[in-house]
């Protein structure tokens, strides 16, 4: 809910009716981004840096029915004092989306499918790379590059309740088999889990602001790798935001919480985790120029125990140039990941930088 | 269970930032015109204060401003609706009706469309009904102005006869006449519910039967140069003679006749050779296409024509529910009779008419894109924070995410600011989490998880 949430916060900023009522033509992004990692000092230090260019087409075609579709190609390294350990690069996964709007749009049938254009299949070289990129607490840009042959379909409805709107939605996805991995020749086929989702949101004007709730519930059955099966642990994700003007600025608060129950892995239980993070920005105008610095914090926790903190800091931009739309933005990271045997910490910064240039 | 204490503040400053909300219309329109005196051209301040205006009643201080933001956005729904509204309210029926014709171009509420086709069904009527009180208002400087001779008038036929169920032929015979009459692009040809509400209103003022006085009169009235002066006789029980006169406006004199005749069942026949000898008289040649729309034939089924005769009696009273009755049986009769289905339509929206007022419009909106539009417009705000479309919108995401979580595009959401967002919610795909890889290595072992069968 909550990138949505600052759309409809920055649009009314910029004054842009026809964003809160949808767009209404076809949109190219480009968004080549940079994000990098270093976690540890001296000698151990490890540093996990991407290099992305995401990609994203959207078209509608007639009144009811949009499309987008969404690839990246990305390059991702791990390395150890100058040397590269790990590296995976290429084309990711190409994802199609189509959402069909009913009666008087506020109901929305929504299908995807992840086209396998990505590498999905990992030798041993390059697997430390392609898992530092998945996990949530770091949050590359990219975080997989492929997942073989999957197709979600779901619907969506809103409607008022009083001075509120909610929004409430239901999903599954299928997944299809895909050799996941390769160590010494051999082949590992996965099948990911059927994935069950329901999302309920509610949101109201306040003043000339708004603040919205929402949360997301999914549901997973049974991995399946080869013959033996695993079993993510069920994911709740909360979220809340406020967004209001203070003179000629626009205050945006926001935080999310995602709360991973207990799963099934290789060699017994995986340990329920939990993921919080709180953001604040303000954005106003200087010229033609849109200035939004923010900050952010993010806790993680595993099995109840403190597994890290980071800090965030960054500025973006959006100005328009001819008839692009360009968005620099840079941020930096600080903070620590904690063992969660001993509580020892280990130091991690960070960087990111992204531009992101939009034509419609 | 410490996060949830932010959220917790969030929903208390929800609270706390409420009554904010609630500012009066004059408040309202204050901070709505700041915000067009800071920019004169932002359509979204000037469609915003206009609603704001017609909210306040301030009927015409709302249709300028609303007329400024359709200058500069003609696309814009909200703004054509609330001038149509306006307009209304002050009694400018044509604008209204342009407005709201434009509205069905360019609007998007699908309940607010149906309503706005009754109401233009209503302000047709309302529109003819005050045009003819115009012209008898100036009856004696209309009376000095002849109308052109091409310009023709067909005022009901006259039925003589014993056998009163072809009555209504009348009507139906004035009907066809004009339609024919019109094929010619030489030829203006006064609609028909035009003259009717002329001859309503002549009959209203003289508390008598339209004769072939009236009749003349009217078409003096609507600036018609000819009148088509027509008789229905009944000779024994199936034999019909139609005869029709063409008057001088001007002069009431009696000009050349047409007339023709034939058994009941040959009507349409009888018709189309009478209308040809009009065009004769009237001096007028058919192009070979005229001619050739001039003999199609709405319908061959003589009942159903006399159904649809009875229609247009009964809608000429203001019996609508009795009209799309008469309508609908004779569509029935003949589904090839596209006139009956268009009558059945107007008669089916005159019914529902009045149930439908300006009022019902508005509230009509529900709680879509527009209505969203119109309540920040009430709020003071130039465009809504949210609104159901975003709610929408939000779901959608949450329920199909995009894989690239920086980046979402859809024809719905705005890409340009989800891009900004400070840290998006992850999505981590399943496979990776159950197999481990996804942890943060710290250590620089790589994990493999790869159990075997």
């Amino acid at each position: 809910m909550i990138r949505p949430f600052l759309a409809a916060s920055l649009l009314a900023a910029g004054a842009s009716l026809a964003g809160a009522q949808g767009l209404s033509s076809a949109a190219v992004i480009v968004s080549p981004t940079v994000a990098s990692y270093s976690i540890g000092t001296g000698a151990t230090k490890r540093t996990v840096t991407q290099t992305a260019v995401p990609l994203v087409f959207s078209m509608p075609v007639g009144e009811r029915f949009s499309l987008d579709v969404t690839t990246a190609y990305a390059t991702s390294d791990v390395t150890a004092n100058g040397s590269t350990q790990s590296s995976i690069n290429g084309l990711t996964d190409t994802q199609v989306r189509g959402s069909f709007s009913l009666g008087e749009r506020n109901v929305v049938f929504t299908v995807g499918l992840n086209l396998p254009t990505g590498q999905y299949t990992i030798p041993e070289g390059q697997q430390e790379a392609a898992g530092q990129i998945g996990n949530d607490f770091l949050n590359m840009p990219i975080s997989s590059m492929g997942n073989g042959l999957a197709g979600t379909g779901g619907v969506a409805i809103a409607r008022t309740l009083g001075a509120w709107n909610l929004g409430a939605g239901a999903s599954f996805r299928k997944s299809t088999e895909f050799a996941a991995f390769s160590v010494s020749s051999a082949e590992l086929r996965f099948t990911p889990a059927d994935e069950y989702r329901v999302n309920i949101g509610l949101d109201r004007p306040v003043g000339d602001g708004q603040v919205q709730f929402g949360v997301s519930y999914s549901a997973f059955g049974e991995d399946l790798a080869d013959t033996t099966t695993y079993s993510t642990g069920d994911r709740l994700i909360a979220s809340g935001a406020w967004n209001f003007p203070v003179r000629s600025a626009n205050v945006f608060l926001s935080g999310w919480n995602l709360f991973r129950m207990e799963g099934e892995q290789f060699g017994g239980a995986a340990p329920k985790e939990n993921l919080a993070n709180l953001s604040a920005g303000v954005s106003f105008s200087a010229r033609e120029v849109l200035i939004q610095p923010t900050v952010e914090m993010r806790l993680w926790q595993i099995d109840g125990v403190k597994a890290g903190n980071l800090f965030n800091g960054g500025v973006r931009m959006r100005f328009g140039v001819g008839g692009f739309s360009v968005i620099p933005a840079v941020g930096y990271a600080i903070g620590n990941i904690y063992s969660t045997a001993d509580g020892s910490a280990t130091d991690v910064t960070g960087y990111r930088g992204a531009l992101t240039i939009r034509w419609n | 269970m410490r996060f949830v204490r932010p959220i917790l503040a969030l929903a208390l400053l929800t609270l706390a930032a409420a009554p904010a909300a609630a500012q009066g219309a004059g408040g309202a329109i204050a901070k709505l015109e700041a915000a067009r005196a800071r920019n004169p051209q932002n359509v979204a301040a000037l469609r915003a204060l206009g609603v704001a205006y017609y909210k306040a009643q301030r009927w015409a201080d709302a249709r300028t401003v609303l007329d400024q933001a359709r200058r500069l956005d003609p696309k814009d729904g909200v703004s054509a609706l609330y001038t149509g509204l306006a307009a209304e309210q002050v009694g400018d029926l044509t604008n209204a009706r342009d407005a709201y014709e434009t509205y069905l171009r360019v609007g998007s509420t699908r309940r607010t469309k149906e309503q706005i086709r009754v109401r233009l069904v209503s302000l047709a009527r309302q529109e003819a009904l005050a045009s003819a009180k115009a012209a008898v208002a100036n009856e004696a400087t209309l009376s000095r102005t002849p109308g052109n001779p091409l310009t023709v008038a067909v005022p009901p036929l006259t039925f003589s006869g014993t056998d009163s169920t072809l009555r209504p032929l009348e009507r139906g015979m004035a009907d066809l006449l004009i339609t024919d009459l019109s094929k010619s692009a030489r030829l203006t040809v006064v609609e028909r519910d035009r003259m009717q509400a002329l001859a309503d209103e002549i009959r209203l003022s003289q508390s008598a039967r339209v004769d072939s006085s009236s009749a003349v009169r009217a078409g003096r009235l609507i600036q018609a140069g000819t009148l088509v002066n027509g008789l229905i006789v009944q000779s024994g029980a199936n034999a019909l003679t139609l005869d029709a006169r063409l008057v001088n406006v001007a002069t009431g004199g009696i000009g050349p006749s047409a007339q023709v005749n034939n058994t009941l069942d040959q009507l349409f026949d009888m018709e189309k050779r009478l209308v040809f000898q009009l065009f004769e008289r009237l001096g007028v040649t058919l192009t070979p296409a005229e001619r050739q729309a001039v003999e199609r034939r709405p319908t061959g089924n003589l009942q159903a024509f006399l159904s649809y005769s009875r229609g247009l009696q009964a809608a000429d009273d203001g019996r609508f529910e009795d009209a799309a009755r008469f309508f609908e049986n004779a569509r029935t009769l003949d589904p090839g009779f596209g006139a009956a289905t268009q009558r059945f339509n107007a008669a089916q929206a005159a019914t529902q008419s009045a149930a439908v007022t300006t009022t019902t419009i508005e509230s009509s909106l529900g709680s879509g894109a527009e209505a969203q539009t119109v309540q920040a417009a009430a709020a003071g705000n130039t465009a809504p924070t949210g609104g159901i479309t975003a709610t929408l919108n939000n779901t959608v995401q949450n329920v199909n995410p995009p894989t690239i979580t920086p980046l979402t595009a859809t024809a719905s959401t705005p890409v340009i600011t989800t891009v900004l967002e400070t840290s998006p919610t992850p999505q981590r795909d399943p496979s990776g989490n159950t197999s481990g890889t996804e942890t943060i290595n710290r250590t620089g072992q790589v994990i493999i998880v790869i159990r075997r069968p």
